[in-house]
């Protein structure tokens, strides 16, 4: 079944008006779009049962006769379990497009990230979001002169809380060289979602999403000094429109120091509303001769809740991490390898579990490389392993890519991974085999995809959970416009 | 001045301009060459055959006409000859023969033109040879004894290779190099003494020789006052440019400290540098050093070919650690990045590639373990939880079917779990799907608060309506 893409077909119009429309007084627009399309396609998992007299074995957990894992409880003449039915596909299109217009007067610039989705499949709801027909991601006028800066609109605000935008106004002042201060406000918008809290996305999937949007309100202080060394304290609250209740109020002071090679970094993220520290993050690298460095974090995490949910009553507990890493550079060659392994351990959750204790350690083990053996060439390899609360697996990667000109590129990968579950007796090796390319199509325009096979061995334990997939998208990326500074041409 | 000095003079002048002719015809005598040795018996002077050439005649007039070979060579007493001379080939040579003898003249110099001439080899009267340049370098003062040894005096004895248009383009290529151009660190060090001796380099170079790599050759006075020079243009054509690497760059701390020094010495940098080769990395709103730099055209040296290896600029793991330098150096940030480049991952799952391949079905143990802020990304209720509900894997239905498998009766037993990845849970389960059981009104009141829990500080809560959602009725009392 096809559906059009009306996000991508309007966001396709908006393009054609700005490529065809004649700017006036010295004004410019340039447009930049990316057009992806991606093919999805998996099994999803259903609840199914059995009979238990048809099942092997005693106890909670039995297997049936074909090798499934199946739980049965005492009193329950059925046996249940999870099984793959049949395949689903779908092909979700994002049209991307990024304008940004000049011209209206020394540092005045009007730019808007818009975002078109739509679905070309028979499943159409099996990508988030897919059926979202248009996304204003940004969209504001600025003013942008050397003292300070004002914009107006759709806005991203970057901080030490993260990343995520909202309706309303900011402004910038740089008293001093390296100094600067913030303060911004509006009506925020649902993190990683670019929606108001009241978006019907959010309360058709929860029950007590809020029924009121959010105001948000926050000042950001950062001092750079020479050589990179920065400092920045931001503090941000936001508010029920109505006043009625608190969504959230944190505090984040974010540090980055560097010193010859040495470089630190520190992050503290203190939710005041609970009066708990979210994360507390210290890093720091240092280089050993030209070629080697060398590092070391420790980083306690807990995780925040907006104080709309009930999640914070639930005392989540956090846990603390401390790792290492090593690189190696050629700083002639393109060639690395990188090292890093880290173990975290979790704080007391303080419940008993007759069942025994929940795994509460965790290790990561990463190794990487990369090298040229040949002109146009390149190899990858990654390995890692995740040995941890909840899931664990291994994985590996061969990547091989070739360089025919400056235009155009083509990859070969080899994937297999091992997940190996503690929720879940679901256990399975899955291999996968991938190419990838690009083609750029003059100076302004790049063609792209990848196409990736994975077959699953699930040997006799779980036969119905099945990971086979496949996996191909395509994109397309293009610039039409000027280019600011340039005259037009680069 | 005796007419017996002045004729010694002029005499000592005569042969040496004879014989300093040699060196600016640089003859090749193979076929024309006189036979000096069987007429040595019979010419006194030097110039009694190479008549005014101490007088500034000009090159062609320097050798005798055939005819004046017939008074012996009248095919009686001697055969007849054919004989025409050499014919003069072109030099960069500066030497006048002229200058010299009326300098000589004036010095009371008593060099004669067996002085450069005389062929050190040779046994009779008139054996003579081309001079050379250690010639010259017996009497102009040199640094070393070498032609081609340090100096700096070129333009003592060369005129600038653009003025030497006779020279072909092969005898250009054929111009050896001095030992100086040869030191390991000549390229990095050449600029101040082409800016000082400028006439020297200007004997070998002309302008295109500098442009091979000097895109901005136009902006520095050295180059600029060199003269352009079809040959040369010839021979570079094609010619990959030569960038040594100075010594600044080798600092581990490089890349945070060069936009200080660019801003202060731009000019530096645009010898090497182009803007192209600087927005490699500041794909973003380029720095105020880099929009200096010129913006080329099609066909001209891009200077440095600065390729792009992130991992020079950026530690590894990086791409999900950068938080603290972004939250802080948004200004060095967007040296290189546009606002776009963020957006990219962090404006939902619009851009696959920031994970690595196959991710979607391997990512539990990573979001188990918070390795990098799924929420900066995704949003766990519609992203994260839609995405679940549609393959399988949220609690839609009645509590205790079989996803949790591996450990019996999970239902009893998931609290310490709970507490430890709530985040995970979230992306399954609603709020609503947890209050079955965990609600004070309505459920099995199973407290979901620890003992860190402050029923104090909640009270004081400006958001008690979040109590409310399981308690109902309020906030219970204190």
């Amino acid at each position: 079944m096809m559906r059009a893409a009306r996000g991508p077909a309007f966001l396709g119009l908006i393009a054609l008006v700005a490529a065809t429309v004649q700017p006036v007084m010295g004004q410019s627009i340039r447009v930049t779009g990316s057009t992806r399309s991606h093919f999805v396609n998996m099994r999803p998992l259903m609840p199914d049962s059995v009979l238990a007299t048809e099942t092997r074995g005693g106890g909670t957990l039995r297997t049936t006769t074909d090798g499934q894992v199946v739980r049965c409880l005492a009193g329950d003449r059925y046996c249940r379990f999870s099984r793959s039915v049949n395949a689903v596909s779908t092909l979700p299109m994002t049209q991307d497009l990024r304008i940004s217009s000049w011209g209206y007067g020394q540092g005045v610039r009007v730019y808007a990230h818009l975002r078109g989705r739509g679905v070309v499949a028979e499943e159409q709801t099996i990508w988030p979001r897919a059926d979202d027909a248009f996304d204003a991601l940004v969209a504001y006028v600025e003013l942008d002169r050397s003292l300070f800066r004002v914009r107006a609109g759709r806005q991203w605000k970057v901080s030490g809380l993260g990343y995520h935008n909202f309706d309303g106004a900011s402004l910038l002042l740089r008293p001093a060289t390296g100094l600067s201060v913030e303060a911004y406000g509006g009506w925020s918008l649902t993190r990683g979602l670019n929606e108001p809290r009241t978006s019907d996305a959010l309360s058709a999937i929860e029950d007590f999403a809020p029924n009121d949007r959010g105001f948000i309100l926050g000042v950001q202080t950062t001092a750079r000094a020479v050589q990179g060394n920065s400092l920045s304290l931001l503090y941000q609250r936001e508010i029920r429109t109505d006043r009625a209740a608190l969504l959230s109020e944190q505090v984040a002071l974010d540090g980055v120091f560097r010193r010859g090679p040495a470089s630190f970094d520190g992050s503290l993220e203190i939710d005041l509303a609970t009066r708990e520290v979210n994360e507390a993050r210290l890093s720091g690298r240092t280089s050993v001769g030209s070629d080697v460095a060398v590092g070391a974090f420790v980083r306690h995490y807990r995780p925040f809740f907006e104080l709309w949910t009930i999640w914070g009553a639930f005392d989540p507990v956090g846990f603390l991490e401390a790792g290492t890493s090593a690189s190696w550079r050629d700083p002639e060659r393109p060639r690395s390898v990188d090292l890093q392994i880290a173990r975290r351990e979790y704080g007391e959750t303080h419940v008993t579990d007759i069942f025994g204790p929940a795994r509460s350690t965790g290790w990561r083990v990463t190794a990487s490389g990369s090298m040229s053996p040949a002109e146009a060439w390149t190899l990858q390899g990654y390995y890692g392993a995740e040995i941890g609360f909840g899931a664990a697996k291994s994985q590996g990667r061969l990547y091989a890519q070739r360089q025919f000109d400056d235009a155009t590129w083509l990859g070969v990968s080899a994937t297999a991974f091992q997940r190996i579950f503690e929720f879940r007796v679901a256990k399975g090796t899955v291999y996968g085999l991938g190419l990838d390319g690009g083609l750029d199509l003059g100076a302004r325009t790049a063609l792209s995809g990848s196409l990736a096979v994975y077959r699953h061995d699930a040997g006799t334990e779980t036969p119905e959970v099945d990971w086979n997939q496949v996996r191909a998208s395509i994109q397309f990326d293009w610039t039409i416009g000027a280019e600011p500074g340039t005259g037009g041409r680069r | 001045m005796s007419a017996a000095r002045r004729s010694v003079v002029l005499l000592g002048a005569s042969l040496l301009a004879i014989a300093a002719s040699a060196v600016v015809a640089s003859v090749p005598r193979a076929e024309d060459e006189f036979p000096h040795a069987r007429h040595r018996g019979l010419f006194p002077l030097c110039t009694g055959c190479h008549v005014g050439i101490e007088e500034g005649a000009a090159a062609d007039t320097w050798y005798p006409e055939a005819a004046s070979c017939v008074t012996c060579h009248d095919g009686v007493r001697e055969d007849s000859v054919q004989w025409s001379g050499p014919t003069r080939v072109a030099s960069n040579l500066s030497f006048e023969h002229a200058v010299h003898a009326g300098s000589l003249v004036a010095a009371s110099d008593s060099a004669t033109c067996a002085s450069c001439h005389r062929d050190p080899a040779g046994d009779f009267r008139m054996s003579v040879a081309r001079a050379t340049p250690e010639s010259c370098l017996s009497c102009h003062a040199h640094a070393a004894n070498e032609h081609l040894a340090d100096g700096r005096d070129c333009a003592s004895c060369h005129v600038p290779l653009a003025a030497a248009s006779g020279l072909s383009v092969e005898r250009v290529e054929a111009i050896e190099s001095p030992e100086s151009h040869e030191r390991a660190d000549f390229l990095r060090t050449h600029a101040p003494a082409a800016d000082l001796e400028l006439a020297s380099c200007a004997t070998c170079h002309a302008r295109e020789s500098c442009e091979r790599c000097h895109f901005n050759g136009g902006s520095l006075s050295a180059v600029s006052a060199l003269a352009p020079d079809e040959r040369v243009a010839a021979l570079v054509v094609g010619a990959a440019p030569e960038y040594p690497r100075p010594v600044s760059h080798d600092d581990p701390s490089w890349q945070w400290v060069h936009g200080a020094v660019a801003t202060d010495a731009p000019a530096t940098c645009a010898n090497c540098h182009t803007r192209p080769s600087c927005e490699t990395c500041h794909a973003g709103t380029p720095p105020a050093a880099v929009a200096g730099l010129p913006t080329l055209s099609a066909g001209d040296a891009r200077g440095i070919e600065v390729s792009m290896r992130v991992s020079l600029v950026h530690p590894a793991g990086f791409d999900t650690e950068h938080g603290a330098v972004a939250a802080t150096s948004e200004s060095t940030c967007t040296s290189c990045h546009v606002e776009s480049s963020c957006a990219s991952c962090h404006a939902g799952a619009a851009s696959p590639g920031f994970h690595i391949g196959n991710f979607l079905q391997s990512h539990g143990p990573e979001a188990y373990g918070n390795e990098v802020d799924c929420a900066s990304c995704h949003n766990a209720e519609v992203f994260c939880r839609s995405c679940h509900s549609e393959v399988g894997l949220a609690a839609i239905g009645r509590a205790g079917t079989a996803f949790h498998d591996a450990r019996p009766l999970w239902l009893l037993g998931h609290g310490a779990a709970a507490r430890q990845g709530l985040e995970s849970c979230v992306t399954c389960h609603s709020q609503s799907y947890c209050m079955r059981c965990h609600a004070a009104v309505g459920s099995w009141r199973i407290n979901p608060h620890g003992p860190d829990f402050d029923p104090v500080r909640a009270q004081d809560s400006p958001n008690k309506a979040t109590c409310v959602l399981c308690h109902r009725t309020g906030v219970p009392p204190r």
